[in-house]
């Protein structure tokens, strides 16, 4: 059966996630260490401790993601906090950067190392490479890729595969895009962040409500329209010389929902299947997982599910993204 | 223009707002100063986390009663303002929403992003402090019932635990009643909205090719002007 892995953004989702038949829950510390660096979200120390230790009781498995890229001079705090993912003895640890890949390897050979997504390693030289380098056990792959894809890189490479199957969806190369850093000096790649609260404002203007990220105005969502993410990849741009001609460039406010899929994910050979949302509350994190674990279930029975979850998604609309490739 | 979002649910909180709107806000400020200092104590981390962002102050609007809050978060105090003095009021960020969909919020029944994306959830002013203060009570399980009528004691607490649990049966059942009345009342509305919609979309597309058409024609006079050049 391919596992089910899900976000904890706060010790309270963790709990929420193993009790909803979370097969691993995938969390990280109270800094710029991990790619959800929010206000308020994160483990400390002996949170995480705790944490690792109640999932572990109850038949669970915790990875713990550092996955943000060290600045020059400040390493040592990506170091140390691999130090305690392995004292804590979580099940692994997902890593982007390849110092602390080599970190991982040399100190704390027996702890497993994941590949997050923020490498964005998505063929099968670019793979093998880091499993050959840094024993790398599990490949996060990018949300870029289509179904053949993974299929043809399942067959070339020995690492485990990992794909995303729900939640926030980012249309760029994972590790590699600035639109963030461009806007506000801060992105997910180094300080842990896209998009930072700091910078975002929401206006109500009217019966409209815009969002501004900086300087930016990122959208203007009409009376009933939906609300997106204030990210600028999801706002609407004016193309052109025409003034009039205002519409969404990279990607619209849509949440990745590929249920229907997951038979075709088991044919690929895929190991593992993540749910985004460690920035979500104990509520969405209930719900997804409880409705995963029984879509998984149905895929082990032979049944093709169909998950509903609009409510819960970015602007409530889903999309099966780049796994179901309708354009060339 | 004034902001329709704002306008309440019809819903069973907002009957008994209007009847709430006779009683004197110093008879309710005790009960909700009591049920701050046991939330204080009893969740310090929620406040810890705030101060990581400055412990900053909100303004809690619900829609659908006739106060709002301001909760400063250091020293943590909830204080009760009539809603027609809103604009006179300044925090660091402004929430609004229904009364049921805030304590479900804090209660951590329901999803924040979710309510925000289908608009039920109105933030303002400064978006980190809403982040960190989401989080903060997120991360903790709070029963705000329980707490509300903890000042009250003993033997009085489980009978108002009692009567709260009864009445929310109550309010679900008038909830549903209240959706057949507010449909019966809006029928007529809808029906027009309805005709109104189609005549709009009607006139988006033709708007939509008229534009067209301009573009097109600028486009080829723009091509004639460059081979007279």
């Amino acid at each position: 059966m391919m596992e089910l892995v899900c976000p904890a953004g706060t010790p309270a989702s963790l709990k929420v996630a193993v009790d909803a038949g979370a097969d691993s829950v995938y969390c990280g510390f109270r800094n710029e260490t991990n790619a959800r660096n929010f206000p308020g979200l994160n483990f400390s120390t002996k949170e995480m401790e705790e944490g690792i230790a109640y999932a572990n009781a109850n038949g669970s498995k915790v990875l713990v993601a550092i996955n943000t890229f060290p600045t020059a001079g400040n390493e040592q705090l990506w170091r140390d906090h691999i130090d305690i993912v392995a004292r804590c003895k979580a099940h692994a640890v997902i890593l982007c950067d390849i110092s602390l890949l080599e970190y991982a390897r040399t100190k704390h050979p027996e702890l497993r190392r994941h590949l997050s997504v923020q490498a964005s390693a998505s063929n099968p030289d670019s793979i093998n490479w880091y499993v050959n380098t840094f024993g790398v056990s599990r490949v996060v792959l990018p949300r870029v890729m289509a179904m053949d894809q993974i299929a043809y890189i399942n067959e070339h490479t020995t690492a485990e595969l990992e794909t995303f199957v729900y939640g926030g969806l980012c249309v760029m190369a994972e590790g590699r895009c600035s639109l963030s850093s461009y806007a506000t000096g801060k992105s997910p790649n180094m300080q842990g962040v896209c998009s930072p609260a700091s910078h975002v404002e929401y206006i109500e203007e009217g019966s409209e409500l815009v969002s501004k990220l900086g300087e930016f105005t990122i959208n203007r969502f009409g009376k009933t329209e939906p609300a997106g993410y204030p990210t600028l990849c999801k706002g609407r741009f004016v193309t052109g010389d025409e003034e009039e001609n205002i519409s969404y460039l990279f990607e619209d406010p849509i949440s990745l929902n590929v249920s229907e899929m997951l038979p075709n994910f088991a044919k690929a050979g895929v190991k593992a299947l993540k749910i985004e949302g460690r920035q979500r509350s104990k509520a969405y994190v209930k719900a997804v997982v409880q409705a995963f674990k029984q879509a998984v279930q149905e895929v082990e029975n032979g049944e093709t599910p169909t998950l509903d979850l609009t409510a819960l998604s970015e602007g409530q609309r889903e999309t099966q993204g780049a796994f179901k490739k309708g354009w060339k | 223009m004034p902001n329709t979002n704002l306008i309440p649910p019809f819903s069973p909180i907002l009957i008994a707002g209007l009847a709430l709107k006779h009683i004197p806000i110093s008879l309710l400020q005790p009960l909700f100063s009591k049920a701050m200092t046991i939330m204080s104590e009893r969740h310090e981390r929620v406040f810890e986390c705030l101060e990581d962002v400055g412990s900053p102050s909100y303004i809690i609007n619900p829609t659908d009663l006739p106060f709002f809050f301001i909760l400063e978060t250091k020293p943590a105090s909830l204080t009760l303002f009539k809603s027609s003095e809103i604009d006179t009021q300044t925090a660091d960020a402004r929430i609004t929403g229904s009364f049921a969909l805030l304590i479900d919020l804090l209660e951590g029944k329901i999803d924040g992003d979710a309510v925000f994306f289908s608009r039920d959830l109105i933030v303002e002013g400064d978006t980190e402090a809403v982040l960190a203060l989401r989080n903060a009570i997120d991360g903790n399980d709070i029963d705000v019932f329980s707490q509300m009528f903890e000042p009250l004691g003993g033997s009085l607490q489980g009978v108002a635990q009692g009567v709260t649990s009864t009445v929310g049966g109550l309010l679900n059942k008038a909830g549903e009643n209240m959706s057949i009345i507010k449909d019966s009342i809006n029928y007529d509305l809808i029906k027009n909205m309805d005709s109104q919609n189609s005549l709009i979309k009607k006139m988006q597309e033709q708007l939509a090719t008229l534009m067209k058409e301009h573009r097109q024609n600028k486009r080829k006079d723009k091509k004639k002007d460059e081979k007279k050049e």
